[in-house]
């Protein structure tokens, strides 16, 4: 997967004639400059401090950024430029989000509709986009929206770089990803010992359909569970707690709750 | 990988002491608690108590220990019912048996119509688990779970030793 990639402008912007050609990524970021908010902070960050390939890494973030909520792990501008890449190249706007599928829809009309005309140079070519070849339709997922939504997690960190957040690992789908988390439930999660443990995590959730995986995690709290053996968790329990759970007659029980066949 | 409990799992992990049956009842639950504590001891993660699970394992004890656990950092985690699970219940019922009516796949069980909604509600919260492997003392709840490819096993078959680590088990 290459490092780079480059949009390539033409035509006009405000009736000013594009130069034609390459655009290097830091007069990207100047014509880029103004489109969404997200721009507008990490340009401001980068200011007079930054090297070339800082401000090449700034942009892939925020283009990252544009893609998907959840930041990998690893090498995450890859995978969001490889995302807004197949958008691009193959038309195939399923490759990102829904919001995000709008969010670049947005932004690079706005260019075209200035004038300009877009094309993408990464590990492939795009079309040129233009008034008269518009970007892809955006496509929908199909998502779930799920407001009381308790997920098992191993957590990884608590807390972040610019917003609060978790990263954790999730029994349910195996993905592993940042969630939204106000500082208070960060503090709350880290003052009891959460970090690298498995706790459930409460919230409202953003499912993405066949298949189920989690699209956005915005955890509102969690519930911590005994870390000790199964076997020892019993005697943890209070001996009239466990005479009472004695003197479940199982057999019967299960046969008046369920009609369940014990043998 | 967390497992989920079925209610006579559950009371046959929290039970120390069997006291009804006689012999064979006791022997039975012994052997039964041996080997689900030997698996789940295995395992790292909460096991999966699916809310209708522990409702019906509540109803079994005197309502002045019924919020007792609610207290503690318990060894399970109590999966509630959710927008979701109602979502994979109701498409696992048409799954189940296509265009048929609860009633008529009771019939079919031989079991009567609130049985098989509890059972789909168990095996909705499987699937919505990730298809965690479901842990149960009743027959015909397996069978249903083979039907709907939800993975299943009854006590007496559950491997010794406990469950292979997570791949997504970090230490």
């Amino acid at each position: 997967m290459r490092d780079t990639f480059t949009i390539r402008l033409t035509g006009y912007i405000n009736g000013e004639e594009i130069h034609p050609g390459t655009l290097d990524i830091t007069d990207l970021l100047k014509l880029l400059e103004g489109l969404s908010g997200a721009i507008k902070r990490e340009t401001a960050e980068d200011h007079g401090s930054s090297t070339n390939k800082t401000r090449l890494l700034s942009l892939e973030s925020i283009l990252d950024k544009c893609s998907e909520m959840t930041i990998k792990y690893t090498s995450p501008a890859r995978h969001g430029c490889s995302r807004i890449e197949n958008a691009l190249c193959f038309g195939s706007m399923e490759s990102l989000q829904e919001e995000s599928q709008g969010k670049l829809r947005k932004s690079f009309n706005r260019l075209i509709a200035k004038g300009a005309n877009l094309q993408w140079i990464g590990e492939h070519v795009s079309p040129v986009y233009s008034k008269e070849n518009p970007l892809p339709v955006a496509k929908g997922i199909g998502t779930f929206n799920e407001l009381s939504a308790s997920l098992l997690a191993r957590v990884l960190k608590i807390g972040g770089e610019n917003d609060a957040a978790i990263r954790a690992v999730f029994d349910a789908t195996g993905q592993e990803m940042s969630a939204k988390c106000s500082v208070s439930v960060c503090k709350k999660m880290s003052d009891a010992g959460c970090l690298y443990e498995n706790v459930s995590l409460l919230g409202k959730v953003k499912w993405q359909v066949s298949p189920w995986k989690i699209a956005t995690f915005n955890v509102k709290g969690f519930e911590k569970h005994y870390q000790g053996k199964s076997s020892d968790f019993w005697t943890t329990l209070d001996d009239k707690f466990t005479a009472a759970c004695d003197s479940i007659d199982i057999d019967k029980h299960m046969d008046d709750m369920r009609g369940e066949e014990t043998t | 990988m967390s497992v989920v409990l079925d209610t006579g799992a559950l009371i046959v992990f929290l039970q120390s002491n069997c006291k009804h049956g006689g012999a064979e009842a006791v022997e039975r639950h012994e052997r039964q608690r041996e080997i689900m504590l030997s698996y789940l001891d295995g395992q790292k993660s909460p096991f999966i108590v699916p809310a209708i699970v522990y409702a019906e394992f509540l109803i079994g004890i005197p309502d002045e220990y019924k919020e007792y656990l609610s207290g503690l950092p318990i060894k399970f985690r109590i999966a509630p019912l959710t927008e979701r699970v109602a979502l994979i219940a109701s498409q696992l019922k048409v799954s189940l048996m296509g265009s048929k009516q609860i009633d008529e796949i009771a019939t079919t069980y031989g079991q009567v119509t609130t049985n098989v909604r509890a059972d789909i509600f168990v095996l909705a919260t499987c699937k919505a688990e990730g298809n965690k492997l479901l842990v149960t003392r009743d027959k015909p709840l397996c069978m249903r779970a083979e039907k709907l490819q939800i993975r299943c096993s009854h006590i007496d078959d559950l491997p010794c030793g406990g469950p292979k680590s997570s791949t997504n088990s970090l230490f």
